[in-house]
C-alpha cells in the first residue's frame, strides 16, 4: 500500500512542480502532450509551437528499465498482436488530443480545481467499465509467449537515443522558441522526476485506468486485495498530492472559467476520455503504463508506444487536437472512428468458448 | 451473438451514423472574418509603424481619429493582430464590449504571440485584466432581452480567458 501511495504522491507533486518550474500550465506531466512535442522536435509534424524533446518521456522508460533490471524483473513477453496494439496506441493519442491531455493530465487538471475536466473523469471511468465488460466477456489479444529478449530493448534504446538528442541538441532537432513547446522546466528536474516516477511505477504497476478497473473488477472484495486497494489508493494519493501542491504553488483555481487546456465541448471531452479508458483496458494500461511496461521489456507495450508516437504526429498534422475554441471537425470524426474501431476489436478478439 | 456482441455492434452502428451526420453537417473551414494567406514582411513593418502611430493618437485622447485610422488599417493590413488589438481598444473606449471582445479574439487568433510572455508584443496581462472586467460587466448587463445579445460576447470572453490561461498546444 505504501509503495502505491508513494508513487501517487511523487507523480502528483512532480507534475505540479514541473509546471511551476516552466512546463505548460497544468501540464507538468502529460504523456500525450509530451509525445506531440517529441515528434515535433523530430520534425514529424509542422507545428512550430509544439517542438521540444521532452526528457520526461524517455526518463519514464529508462527509470522503469533501471528498476526492472535492478530487481531482475525484465519481463519479455508478447501476445503476437503488435500491429493491433500499435493501432490502439494511435487511437489513445486521438482520444487524449481531443481531451487535451492524458489520464495523468486529467488528474493534474482536476486536482488544480479545473471542473471542466469532470466530464473527462466520468468518461474515463465509463470507458474503463466498457473495457472491463469486454475482458469479462472473453476479450483477449492472444496467449503470451516469451520472445527473444533483444526485441524488448528496442524502445528503451530508442528512448535513450532521444534523451541523448535532448541533451546534445543537434541542429536537426527542432526546438520551439514560442508557444507551448518553448515552455519547459529545467532539464535536470524533468529528468529526475521522470526517472524516479518510472522506477516507482515499474515496482508497483501504477496505472490510473488500472486503479479504476480494479474497482470494477474486484468490487466488494476490494478491502481484501492489497493490489486493488493499493492501486486505488495510489490514484487517490496522486489527486490529493496535486491539490496540496497546486494550492501551495498558487496554481489552484477552482471553477469552470479560464482554465488552461480546456474548452466547453464537455460532451466531446467525455467521449474522448471514454475512448482512452476503453482502449487502455484493452491493451492493459494507460499511456503512462505503456511507457513503463515498454521500459520493463514488454514487447506488446513497445508496439503501443510506437503507435502513440505515430498518433501524436497524426493529431498535429491532421489538426485533430482539441483547443480553446473547441473540438475540430476532423478530431470529432477521428474520435468516433477510433471508438468504433475499439468496439470492432472487442468483437474480433473475444474468446466465446470461455 | 450474445448481448456483448449485440451491444458492440449497435455501438459501431451508432458511431458510424454519427460520422455520417457530422460529415453532412460539416461547417465552413475558416471563420469569415479572418482573411486567408500570410502577409509579406515589408507589409508587417509598415503595418506595425502605422498601428503604433494610431495607438499614440488613441492614447492622446483622439478617439475618433484613432478609430478612423484603425478602420483604414483593417483594410490595408487585414491579417495583422495588432490592428485587431487596436480596434478592440477603440471599441472598449466606446463602451462597445461585444465589439471589443470580438476584435481581441481575432487579434489572438491572428497573432498567438500576443499571449506569449517571451514575445516582444506580449499583451497577456493587459488582456486578462480587460477581459475579466468585461466579463463582469457583461454579466451585470445580461438581463431580459439583452440576454441573447450578450451570449456570444460572454462566450468570446470565456474563450479569451482560456487562451490567456494557456495550453499545452
Amino acid at each position: 500500500m505504501v509503495n502505491y501511495v508513494l508513487t501517487g504522491v511523487v507523480l502528483g507533486l512532480g507534475g505540479v512542480l514541473l509546471a511551476w518550474w516552466g512546463n505548460p500550465p497544468r501540464t507538468g506531466a502529460c504523456v500525450s502532450c509530451f509525445l506531440e512535442n517529441i515528434v515535433g522536435a523530430l520534425r514529424l509534424h509542422a507545428n512550430e509551437r509544439m517542438q521540444y524533446l521532452r526528457p520526461e518521456i524517455p526518463a519514464f522508460v529508462l527509470g522503469a528499465l533501471g528498476a526492472a533490471a535492478a530487481r531482475r524483473d525484465l519481463v519479455h513477453r508478447s501476445s503476437g498482436a503488435f500491429t493491433l496494439r500499435f493501432a490502439v496506441g494511435v487511437v489513445l493519442m486521438i482520444g487524449c488530443a481531443v481531451f487535451m491531455g492524458c489520464p495523468l493530465k486529467l488528474g493534474l487538471r482536476l486536482g488544480a480545481g479545473d471542473m471542466t475536466a469532470l466530464t473527462g473523469a466520468i468518461g474515463l471511468a465509463a470507458g474503463v467499465f466498457l473495457g472491463v465488460q469486454a475482458v469479462r466477456g472473453g476479450f483477449s489479444l492472444g496467449r503470451e509467449t516469451t520472445p527473444r529478449a533483444v526485441g524488448g530493448f528496442l524502445v528503451p534504446a530508442m528512448m535513450a537515443a532521444l534523451l541523448a538528442l535532448a541533451v546534445v541538441e543537434p541542429g536537426f532537432i527542432a526546438k520551439s522558441t514560442r508557444g507551448a513547446g518553448a515552455d519547459h522546466a529545467p532539464l535536470l528536474a524533468s529528468l529526475a522526476f521522470g526517472l524516479v516516477a518510472g522506477a516507482l511505477a515499474q515496482r508497483n504497476g501504477f496505472c490510473i485506468t488500472g486503479g479504476v478497473a480494479h474497482l470494477f473488477l474486484w468490487g466488494r472484495r476490494l478491502p481484501d486485495c492489497p493490489r486493488a486497494s493499493g492501486m486505488l489508493a495510489g490514484v487517490g494519493a496522486f489527486v490529493v498530492a496535486v491539490v496540496v501542491a497546486s494550492a501551495a504553488t498558487g496554481q489552484f483555481s477552482p471553477g469552470l472559467v479560464g482554465q488552461p487546456s480546456s474548452n466547453e465541448d464537455y460532451g466531446w471531452g467525455f467521449l474522448a476520455m471514454l475512448t482512452v479508458g476503453f482502449g487502455s483496458i484493452l491493451i492493459r494500461g494507460c499511456p503512462f503504463r505503456q511507457l513503463v511496461l515498454a521500459g520493463s521489456g514488454d514487447h506488446d507495450a513497445g508496439g503501443a508506444v510506437l503507435g502513440m508516437l505515430a498518433g501524436a504526429a497524426l493529431v498535429q498534422d491532421w489538426g485533430l487536437a482539441g483547443a480553446a475554441a473547441g473540438t475540430p471537425f476532423a478530431g470529432k470524426i477521428a474520435l468516433l472512428l477510433g471508438l468504433a474501431f475499439l468496439f470492432a476489436v472487442t468483437l474480433a478478439y473475444r474468446d466465446r468458448s470461455a | 451473438m450474445d448481448r456483448l456482441d449485440l451491444a458492440a455492434s449497435a455501438a459501431i452502428a451508432v458511431l458510424l451514423a454519427g460520422v455520417f451526420v457530422l460529415a453532412v453537417d460539416e461547417p465552413s473551414a475558416a471563420p469569415p472574418d479572418v482573411p486567408a494567406g500570410p502577409s509579406a514582411p515589408a507589409d508587417d513593418a509598415r503595418c506595425a509603424a502605422e498601428v503604433a502611430r494610431a495607438r499614440g493618437v488613441l492614447e492622446g485622447g483622439g478617439l475618433a481619429a484613432a478609430s478612423e485610422a484603425a478602420e483604414s488599417l483593417l483594410r490595408s493590413c487585414p491579417r495583422d493582430g495588432d490592428v485587431r488589438l487596436l480596434l478592440g481598444d477603440v471599441s472598449l473606449q466606446r463602451d462597445d464590449l461585444p465589439g471589443a471582445l470580438a476584435h481581441y479574439r481575432l487579434a489572438v487568433d491572428l497573432e498567438p504571440d500576443l499571449l506569449d510572455r517571451r514575445a516582444p508584443n506580449f499583451q497577456g496581462r493587459k488582456l486578462r485584466h480587460v477581459v475579466e472586467e468585461a466579463l463582469e460587466e457583461l454579466e451585470r448587463r445580461r438581463t431580459g432581452s439583452a440576454r441573447e445579445t450578450f451570449a456570444d460576447a460572454l462566450k468570446t470572453a470565456r474563450y479569451l480567458l482560456r487562451r490567456i490561461a494557456g495550453s499545452c498546444g
